[in-house]
């Protein structure tokens, strides 16, 4: 058995692993961003890094000296309307709103409008195409599957998985990456 | 680059609820750190979303350069020290420099007999 400190796909490991766009270097899509205004979405069904991707953008605008303030929302978390005020209501040139799909068609069209109105920048995750011009599209492929399944087990310096078991895995899950990883994850803990 | 260091008194690193710490920390900075903190905490590890416990905390306000501290810790009674499939729980003293945030970790263990429990199933 491998104890959960010790397992390579234990989540602070996983957290480690940042979003990698197949084509574009961060200097190419911060320049699509700004040319954007600031106003697009990262589009891309469950667990393909949308949110990684987010954290990793708030990141690199702080670098360029571009504020922001992060909004998440999810199934289970819900901030009331007053914390997204609060929110709002201190400076920042742009929102990112990770999960921004999870509002009413209305609570949303109502936000957006607001953060349009005092002119910043709108980032938002989303499963759905339709919210905001899409900046990035997340599309999780085996081969990125596979490549960071090979990086987490560097720590324990073992390969227990073949390429075709991470491929068939990755299927399994839709290409839910995060979810083929916790799958990684209890195979691990029962011990191969 | 920031040199940081924690040494436990005789190397001790197994403890028992309630017991005291002592040890020496030392730092030497490239540049002058706003503020350097010394850390007792637990953290949690795992398949699930990561807890953290701030236990104590040694405060050097306006700290040099470089400079060496003893320092002293009392334990609570618990968290203990575990690990089990789904879960394992850490105790750790860290030093940290801001603004940097460089940090040095160490870890130890705290239970009834020192050791680490690990559940089995």
């Amino acid at each position: 058995m491998i104890l959960a400190k010790d397992n390579p796909f234990r989540v602070s490991q996983v957290k480690q692993i940042r979003y990698q766009h197949e084509s574009q270097s961060w200097d190419q899509l911060l320049q699509r961003l700004e040319d954007m205004k600031y106003y697009g979405a990262i589009v891309g069904p469950c667990g393909s890094g949308k949110t990684t991707l987010l954290e990793d953008l708030q990141i690199h605008l702080h670098e360029i000296h571009v504020s922001t303030q992060y909004i998440f929302v999810s199934m289970d978390v819900r901030p009331s309307r007053s914390e997204i005020q609060n929110t709002l209501s201190q400076p920042a040139d742009v929102v990112l709103l990770d999960g921004a799909d999870h509002f009413s068609r209305r609570t949303w069209q109502n936000l957006k409008n607001r953060i349009m109105k005092v002119g910043r920048g709108l980032v938002v995750t989303s499963h759905k195409p339709d919210l905001l011009p899409t900046w990035v599209r997340c599309q999780p492929s085996p081969q990125r599957f596979i490549e960071i399944t090979e990086q987490l087990l560097r720590s324990i310096d073992q390969h227990p998985f073949d390429s075709i078991f991470l491929e068939h895995l990755f299927f399994q899950h839709k290409g839910n990456i995060r979810d083929a990883l916790r799958a990684l994850y209890d195979i691990m803990a029962s011990g191969i | 680059m920031n040199t940081l260091d924690i040494e436990l008194e005789q190397g001790k690193v197994e403890y028992r609820p309630g017991e005291t710490i002592t040890g020496i920390t030392k730092w030497q900075c490239m540049e002058r750190p706003d503020k350097i903190e010394l850390r007792l905490i637990w953290y949690t590890r795992g398949k699930g979303d990561e807890d953290i416990g701030l236990v104590d905390t040694i405060t050097f306000d306006g700290p040099a350069l470089y400079d060496t501290h003893k320092f002293q810790f009392t334990l609570p009674t618990g968290p203990y020290s575990f690990s089990g499939k789904l879960i394992s729980l850490l105790w750790a003293i860290e030093l940290v420099i801001e603004p940097s945030e460089d940090c040095k970790r160490i870890e130890i263990t705290v239970s009834p007999t020192g050791k680490e429990i690990v559940l089995k199933t």
